[in-house]
């Protein structure tokens, strides 16, 4: 169990609604995953009724089964916009808990660091728990904290690329620095490894959507997920041991049969 | 009197209210949060709220999102 917010949740799995290849396969993929906590957007909406109709069964299910929704501000590029999605947000879904993501640049979709850390202020001081996207730069990690953030969200790698954690080291430095923040790695998760090796490094929680729902079969993906974020965490509960760079012999020299004491004579 | 909706112009009844606006657009069956000049407008005021002449309005609905 782990703590979220003012929440207990038993997975460490936060995973993404968007890109399935159908609202079957989504509900399919959510519920081998484990997740208790399911991102969501909102957009402009288009007066086409059939446009709408087409939407409704991926929220009809997720407004029975999710058992959280954090709502997301996607798209967003502004300190103004994020802020009106987030209050928007909180009133459709009922949530106080805000994904704050705002893109700096449109083609590698990194945050702007400058503009999330002032809506993220505005945000903590209207009362959202903000959840808020960024890199791995720990001085950006702690104006958030400054901002009143109990979470941080570092990048592993680019949104939807599936590299994985490209820079450990700052990831393990934004660990160290920052013990008592909830740090969950979001973005760039591609392989359960990924997920795995983000928990060994003390990592909280993961958040990810693009490796289940691109993969060939993302339900048994999913699954392959739940397994590595628990793996990881264990790992990281039962303390790896150090590399070495010699080896050592994993069996017992002593008590060795007599021919291997002759050979030696 | 006219209006923006959601980058688009419409014409209402003067001083409709958002309930009216939705049922005029169809969106009477389903759950949308509104924004007025970009502001959010609580789901509970949507019979009371009135609107006015080139009022700038926001309809969103949820979607699927990472």
């Amino acid at each position: 169990m782990w703590k979220v917010g003012d929440q207990t949740l038993s997975s460490r799995l936060l995973i993404g609604s968007a890109r399935y290849p159908s609202p079957e396969v989504l509900q399919t993929s959510i519920e081998a995953s484990g997740a208790e906590i399911v991102t969501v957007s909102l957009r402009r909406e288009s007066a086409l009724q059939n446009k709408a109709q087409g939407d409704s069964r991926f929220w009809d299910y997720l407004r029975s089964h999710a058992r959280y929704l954090l709502p997301n501000t996607a798209g967003c590029s502004s300190v103004k916009e994020a802020v009106l999605t987030a209050q928007l947000a909180r009133d459709f879904f009922e949530t106080n808990w805000i994904k704050l993501e705002v893109i700096g640049n449109d083609e590698t979709l990194q945050p702007d660091p400058f503009a999330t850390v002032e809506a993220a202020r505005i945000l903590c001081r209207e009362g959202f728990e903000v959840f808020p996207y960024t890199t791995e730069d720990l001085i950006v990690a702690e104006k958030l904290v400054e901002a009143g953030c109990r979470i941080v969200m570092p990048w592993g790698s680019p949104i939807g690329s599936g590299q994985g954690l490209r820079h450990v080291e700052a990831l393990q430095s934004l660990r160290a620095h920052l013990p008592g923040i909830t740090l969950i790695v979001d973005a760039g998760i591609g392989r359960p490894s990924h997920a795995a090796k983000a928990l060994e490094l003390g990592f909280d929680a993961v958040l990810l959507n693009t490796a289940v729902a691109l993969a060939k079969d993302p339900p048994l993906m999913a699954s392959a997920f739940k397994h590595a974020v628990i793996a990881g965490r264990q790992a990281y509960e039962a303390g790896a041991m150090e590399a070495s760079s010699r080896a050592h012999a994993s069996t017992p020299s002593i008590g060795m049969p007599f021919w291997h004491q002759e050979s030696s004579l | 009197m006219r209006i923006q909706v959601n980058g688009s112009s419409v014409e209402t009844v003067p001083a409709i209210t958002i309930e009216g606006l939705l049922q005029q657009l169809g969106y009477e069956n389903q759950m949308v949060a509104v924004a007025i000049n970009a502001s959010c407008v609580p789901r509970q005021t949507f019979a009371e709220q009135s609107l006015q002449e080139s009022d700038i309005i926001e309809i969103l609905a949820p979607m699927a999102g990472g």
